[in-house]
């Protein structure tokens, strides 16, 4: 089965169950391969799971046009089909989507295959290429 | 900007020239101590950092980068 696919503006999105410590909380993701971190999530998404816990976390993110803007982040652990995998997650403002960047394709080893003309997207197994396959 | 990234960057500022040659890597600023902890990834620096003080205030960044993360497309929602 797919777990990914289009949503009606062509953008791909995944579902993803985020694990906290007061529950987990299915939510749809939009894979944005723009953002090179591994996770985004509304603050008031997190909140019903526990997150962020008592720490201060902050960093910085550098948007498209070059702003650099503070954000508040949290661990967070993430199941993409039966698989686990901990990273940083951005606390966005609470009205908003979720969304997946490269790192989180990176962690799962995951490749994303689009083909809007038909309407279909997906996150596949990827395995380590050898440099003679690459080049074939 | 909140005050733990304020402070969180002037600290790197100073701590910069100390981390060149870890380009790519991560540090967890204790704002609080001002230590660093560096590690190949976000959350291993956090955990570094975390371990040695549970109650701290961290700000991370990646070195040799504008910003820990790049966030090019949905991103400008996060400035609002």
């Amino acid at each position: 089965m797919a777990n990914a696919s289009l949503d009606k503006n062509s953008r791909p999105i995944t579902t993803i169950i985020v694990v906290g410590p007061k529950g987990e909380k299915t939510l749809t993701a939009i894979i944005d391969t723009g953002f090179d971190g591994f996770l985004s999530v509304p603050s008031t998404e997190l909140q019903e799971v526990g997150l962020p816990g008592d720490i201060t976390i902050t960093g910085t993110a550098v948007l498209a046009d070059n702003r650099a803007i503070s954000v508040q982040l949290c661990l967070a652990t993430i199941r993409l089909d039966r698989e686990e995998q901990v990273g940083m997650c951005i606390i966005s403002s609470p009205i908003g989507d979720a969304f997946v960047g490269m790192n989180f394709l990176l962690a799962f080893h995951k490749k994303l295959i689009v083909d809007a003309t038909n309407g279909y997207a997906d996150l596949v197994r990827s395995d380590y290429m050898t440099r003679s396959e690459e080049t074939a | 900007m909140s005050a733990v990234a304020a402070a969180g960057e002037r600290l790197y500022r100073k701590l910069a020239p100390s981390y060149e040659q870890e380009y790519g890597k991560y540090l967890a600023i204790d704002v609080d101590t001002g230590k660093a902890y560096l590690a190949g990834s976000p959350q291993d620096a956090l955990r570094l950092a975390e371990s040695a003080d549970p109650s701290g205030s961290f700000h991370l960044v990646r070195i040799g980068f504008q910003g820990l993360y790049r966030v090019a497309s949905y991103g400008q929602r996060l400035a609002r």
